[in-house]
């Protein structure tokens, strides 16, 4: 329990909301529950971290990401965790089930509502407009920056001025190929996690599943703080003869930083010559 | 795993109901009044184009003349961006109506709010309107 609450405060404390003064007075207090245990053993400071994290979320509304709602529900869980007996199993309990709602909800949106993420449009669409999946299309789509600068040129054109679509771009053949590759990846990955974490006598391959998740989806996807949450959930459901799958967690949060602050990708590609 | 007691249980349950109760409540959001699948904690990021990025808000005063678009105030930019990804009918009505509060004079106004819809052949966009509404 000691671990999952400091690891848990050091995500609170890393990632933060984007308001200074949202996000100063949660660091305050993530820093002293680090540097002090008792503090952070204490439900008191939970519940005080849980209206730290929960107010932004009205503040902000309706800007705030889903990751903002997972880092409230985590506050929440811990403090109703340290408010009475078995306090461990009971955070256990929670962090599984959130874990499982999210997976649930993030492939019930994918598969089920959206009108264009099954047969592959959505990937296409943002590995050429969305600056963090570019690296991928160059990687893998065949795509250039040229390519790239062109179909930002025409959907910034489509979207500010009102008039029609300018024409002439060509998506590169291996975009649609890499897109549906990402579809079936993801599609498969999350209802399996959804599944593991919502179903009870799935218990052995849960761990597996969502540190895989971990280790690939975020290399591209730099969504620091969404993979932070999900690393911290996955160690405080984690049963107490899983050492191997707690270290992994650990292992895995410290990758999706490292993910993040070295441009991997992009020393990639200059290596293969493709800038 | 063993069953826990149900005190103990019941602690565990808050914040994955509140989680489960809040995302159905965007999914009936996206249904029933356009909010952004991407916003509101129903965990549909990543799940489709329809996007802050890719949707709009525009204004048209309405004239017998026919229609010219009006350009938000700078001030406004915060109500507008709410407007866009939350396109409730009161937030259509506070946004005229702190235009004309900004523009005194101002005719009949349409607000509308867009999406983009890419072609799954050859990603055309196209524009597909999420609401409007006409003040007088």
């Amino acid at each position: 329990m000691e671990l999952v609450l400091r690891v848990c405060l050091l995500v609170l404390l890393l990632d933060v909301p984007w308001f200074w003064f949202q996000r100063v007075p949660l660091q305050l207090v993530c820093g002293l529950g680090l540097l002090w245990p008792a503090f952070a053993r204490d439900a008191r400071s939970w519940a005080l971290l849980t209206v730290l994290t929960g107010w932004p979320l009205f503040w902000n509304w309706p800007f705030s990401d889903n990751h903002d709602y997972l880092r409230a529900f985590l506050a929440l869980s811990v403090t109703l965790a340290l408010t009475g007996a078995e306090s461990q199993r009971a955070l256990r309990m929670s962090a599984r089930l959130l874990i499982g709602g999210t997976f649930f909800f993030a492939s019930l949106w994918k598969v089920v509502l959206s009108p264009d993420w099954l047969d592959g449009t959505f990937f296409r669409v943002t590995l050429l407009s969305d600056p963090r999946f570019h690296d991928l299309a160059v990687l893998f789509g065949g795509a250039s920056w040229g390519t790239l600068d062109a179909f930002d040129s025409a959907v910034t054109a489509f979207l500010s001025t009102g008039s029609g679509w300018p024409g002439g771009f060509v998506e590169p053949p291996g975009l649609r190929p890499l897109a549906l590759a990402l579809t079936a990846f993801t599609a498969l990955i999350e209802t399996s996690i959804a599944t593991a974490f919502l179903w009870p006598r799935l218990g052995r391959v849960r761990n597996v599943l969502l540190i895989a998740f971990g280790a690939t989806t975020f290399a591209f996807a730099t969504v620091r703080g969404f993979g932070f949450l999900l690393m911290a959930l996955g160690l405080a459901q984690c049963e107490d003869d899983e050492r191997r799958a707690r270290i992994a967690y650990i292992a895995t949060l410290f990758l999706i930083e490292a993910y993040r602050s070295v441009p991997w990708s992009r020393m990639l590609i200059d290596g293969l010559g493709l800038s | 795993m063993h069953r826990l007691p149900p005190p103990v249980a019941r602690r565990a349950l808050v914040a994955p109901l509140l989680l489960f109760g809040l995302a159905l409540a965007q999914v009936a959001g996206f249904a029933t009044f356009g909010l952004s699948p991407w916003k509101g904690g129903g965990f549909g990021m990543f799940s489709t184009n329809d996007h802050g990025g890719f949707r709009g808000v525009r204004v048209l005063e309405l004239s017998s003349g026919g229609e010219r678009r009006v350009a938000l105030p700078q001030s406004l930019e915060r109500l507008e961006r709410h407007v866009r990804e939350a396109p409730r009918r009161s937030n259509l009505e506070r946004l005229t109506a702190e235009l004309r509060r900004a523009t005194p004079g101002l005719g009949p106004l349409r607000v509308e709010v867009w999406r983009t819809q890419f072609s799954a052949a050859d990603l055309t966009p196209e524009r597909v309107l999420v609401a409007s509404l006409e003040s007088r």
